[in-house]
């Protein structure tokens, strides 16, 4: 057999014994409880609902218009996170890329007769393959509605997919070869953050030419003036050309775009191949005296922690601020990368404002994005149980209980996302009441409001902190946060697990504490309607945290309970 | 008087174990191991590949639940009171278990907070310099050698000076100097009294370092006492080396 033959038959017998390793894992029930859940939820939420997409697909006359307007709303979602990616790649310092070689890799292949350009293709082909199939079940779900080719949104998703992982392989080696030629990290970052900056200043200043942002029906028209423009397409092109070729209905611009596509594909192999002395030394994994991560850092120098740390008191405090330290050292970059993009956002938003408008605008929107922070921070900061799974063995033998664990390791997360929603509601509180009083409700109605949400969002946050973490508790295997399981099978069913999960938690743990919160401010009602939602936010509040305490409670056993031999076993 | 001393001259073990079972589905990994270790004392655990050994450590550290028998610890029972337990052990795994993110100063503080070890920075410029890691106090795992992150590990486990220590091929990439002064330092702390299980394929190491030997095959003990015991006991007076035992003894086990 030839070493390409060989590595292909690895490739194939790796895939096979991991669908078999997770196939095993359903003869446990609480992993065939997890997929029959997962298929209810894609059944009743999803799947049951595509004959009424089709039907809306065949009104054609009356559909054409409700259509477009579903793609060009697609598109600026897809087209934002395509640039969240970008950006990130270039912000965030990652342990692991897409072309991280694995210890066994190192080990058999590096060290035996495979040249470096086959190992690169074998990382290569992996990563297309794990970019095509998400993409082909995400076009399964969402390609059939707006009169969207399936084949076309799953070509373009992985297309895209496969080029942001290219592209964040690439930037993580560029910055490896910056490091080793001795730049200093705090430049390594500024650069790439001035040039995101610019970046959506031109973005901003392009869409600005294409008139004041409209609503829902003047989006299409809207949207047609900002596409007559080429620079920004080109500028953004490694996002564009994917979701130009997922969504175009013209053959022409598909045919166009899967051909700039191909060329990008083609672009980023010459520039991965041109850094390939860069990625042997970088691919290695840490232990086998490489790293990007450690490449990447200055030797020697103290970094900063959360706060000094005694060595009296609670000993699970050591825990939280282990976990700061780590979100203040692996969550900068994405954290500079979600303000930037937020702030372009924000500016977006502005230029269709008044100016004596835009001080409660821009209030509505920290707002608004301080409750979308509680909704979605959960899930997308996973310094807790999910980042420590990989460590099982070392968390078990520490001397807390299982509550006092899982607790202290959400504290982390669910303080860092308070300050942040905290800083934003401050925002809202103050530019609220800068602003004239025909553009939000009265100021003491919207200062109830504000201080409300600094009551209860944090708990809300920490109640999706709870989904999350009993998912990881319950199911371990689906939780691990790897860079290369991240993406995969499990990745997903975690994702729509905790999403269903999500969904039982707030019916179940916001209905008692919603309709608590509701009786408190019934009765309170007659000092006055501030005085009524801010008792109200607070029962519910403190109903809320409550039920959190009793699930973390529980949840400590089931993890006191945990196998991590059966439960992590490969 | 403490709950890990009783009434005549004799103290109580710090390690009680008794009738330990570990089962992996339909496998049985650990079959009614039962032993004790006494304070100072070193217990050294072999076996072929897959007789039990990690599984047996992994039980003791309280990480995997036993599926039957008792583990006391100072007195303590692990399963009913794990956090007290657990406060006097140290487990030393083959492959160091450290945090990616947090410097080696930043792993000791950790540890110390975790343990109430209130004069921790002393002790750890001295166990840092024991293990020859000064300087290297702001270095975080990756930047560190595969033998540094061991030594990282074994420093982390000493830090809150624990009553019983359980490593698993403690002298997995240590040089030579490395493994010299590891003995020296774990021969200390037998000397303070705590007392250590070892588990290791290294026999030379084991038949130098250990006072008392458990052999375990296919998860059972098939032998424990000392050498002279095991020898007198099987190879009937020769003077048998712990690696001709071994292979004597585990040979026959199953056939």
């Amino acid at each position: 057999m030839s070493t390409t033959g060989a590595l292909l038959w690895l490739t194939w017998r790796q895939a096979v014994n991991r669908a078999r390793t997770e196939l095993r894992r359903l003869r446990q029930p609480r992993y065939l409880l997890g997929i029959l859940a997962i298929a209810g939820y894609l059944w009743f939420f999803i799947l049951s609902r595509m004959p009424q997409l089709e039907e809306l697909e065949g009104l054609r006359t009356v559909g054409q218009e409700r259509q477009a307007v579903w793609r060009v709303a697609l598109k600026l979602f897809l087209l934002a996170s395509g640039v969240a990616a970008l950006s990130g790649a270039w912000l965030t310092r990652r342990a692991r890329t897409a072309l991280t070689l694995s210890e066994a890799e190192v080990t058999l292949l590096l060290g035996g007769p495979v040249s470096a350009r086959q190992l690169l293709h074998l990382r290569l082909l992996r990563l297309l393959v794990r970019a095509l199939l998400p993409a082909a079940l995400w076009a399964l779900l969402v390609g059939r509605g707006g009169g969207l080719d399936p084949i076309q949104v799953g070509a373009g998703l992985g297309l895209g997919a496969f080029l942001l992982g290219l592209h964040a392989a690439g930037a993580a080696l560029v910055r490896a070869r910056l490091a080793a030629a001795g730049w200093h990290p705090g430049l390594q970052r500024a650069l790439p953050l001035l040039a995101t900056g610019l970046l959506l200043l031109f973005a901003i200043l392009e869409l600005r030419a294409a008139g004041p942002l409209p609503g829902p029906k003047g989006v299409v028209a809207w949207w047609g003036r900002v596409e007559e423009g080429w620079l920004l397409e080109l500028l953004l092109a490694p996002v564009w050309l994917p979701v130009e070729l997922a969504l175009s209905t013209e053959r022409a611009t598909t045919t166009w775009a899967a051909l700039g596509c191909l060329a990008l594909v083609a672009a980023h192999y010459v520039w991965l191949r041109a850094l390939e002395s860069t990625w042997l030394q970088a691919a290695l994994p840490s232990g086998d005296g490489g790293g990007i991560e450690r490449s990447a850092r200055v030797r020697g120098r103290a970094a900063m922690t959360a706060w000094r740390l005694g060595a009296r008191g609670a000993p699970a405090l050591a825990l939280v601020w282990k976990n700061l330290t780590a979100a203040t050292r692996l969550q900068t970059g994405r954290f500079w990368a979600i303000g930037l993009l937020m702030g372009g956002a924000a500016a977006l938003v502005l230029v269709g404002v008044p100016p004596e408008g835009r001080g409660a605008v821009l209030a509505m929107l920290c707002m608004t994005v301080a409750g979308f922070c509680a909704l979605i921070g959960p899930g997308a900061l996973r310094i807790d149980l999910r980042m420590e799974l990989e460590g099982l063995d070392a968390l078990r033998a520490l001397p807390l209980r299982g509550w006092q664990l899982l607790g202290a390791l959400m504290i982390a997360p669910a303080a860092a996302l308070a300050m942040v929603e905290w800083a934003l509601l401050l925002a809202a509180l103050l530019l609220g009441r800068m602003a004239p009083a025909e553009w939000l409700p009265p100021q003491d109605a919207w200062t109830a409001w504000v201080v409300a949400a600094m009551a209860g969002l944090p708990v809300v946050t920490l109640a999706g902190l709870t989904v999350h973490n009993a998912v990881a508790v319950y199911f371990p295997a689906w939780s691990r946060v790897e860079e290369e399981k991240g993406r995969g099978f499990e990745a997903f069913g975690q994702r729509l697990l905790t999403l269903f999960g999500t969904l039982l938690a707030l019916i179940g743990g916001g209905l008692p504490a919603g309709f608590l919160g509701l009786v408190v401010g019934v009765l309170l009602w007659q000092f006055g309607s501030g005085t009524a939602l801010l008792a109200g936010a607070l029962a519910a509040t403190l109903t809320l945290l409550l039920e959190v305490l009793v699930v973390v409670w529980v949840l400590g056993r089931a993890f006191e309970r945990l196998d991590p031999a059966r439960e992590l076993a490969p | 008087m403490p709950p890990h001393t009783v009434a005549m001259d004799r103290p109580a073990p710090i390690l009680d174990v008794r009738r330990l079972g570990r089962r992996y589905g339909a496998l049985d990994a650990v079959r009614e191991l039962s032993f004790s270790v006494a304070p100072g004392e070193i217990l050294g655990v072999v076996g072929p590949n897959g007789a039990g050994k990690t599984s047996t450590l992994r039980c003791l550290a309280g990480i995997l639940q036993p599926s039957g028998g008792a583990i006391r610890i100072c007195g303590r029972d692990l399963s009913t009171e794990p956090v007290e337990a657990k406060r006097e052990l140290a487990f030393l795994p083959d492959e160091p278990r450290l945090f990616e993110y947090l410097s080696v100063q930043e792993h000791l503080n950790f540890v110390a907070r975790l343990y109430g070890v209130e004069d921790w920075e002393d002790k750890a410029r001295g166990l840092l310099a024991e293990l020859e890691l000064t300087g290297r106090e702001h270095a975080r795992p990756p930047e560190l050698s595969r033998g540094m992150k061991q030594k990282l590990a074994i420093a982390c486990g000493l830090l809150h000076s624990p009553r019983l220590l359980l490593l698993d091929e403690p002298l997995t990439g240590l040089d030579p100097l490395g493994i010299h002064r590891m003995k020296a330092t774990l021969r200390a702390r037998t000397r303070e009294g705590a007392a250590l299980v070892l588990s290791s394929h290294l026999l030379p190491l084991v038949e130098e370092l250990c006072d008392r030997i458990l052999v375990i095959a296919q998860g059972r003990c098939v032998a424990l006492g000392t050498l002279a015991e095991i020898r007198e006991r099987l190879a009937e007076g020769q003077e048998d080396s712990l690696e001709q035992l071994f292979v004597r003894i585990t040979s026959g086990v199953g056939a």
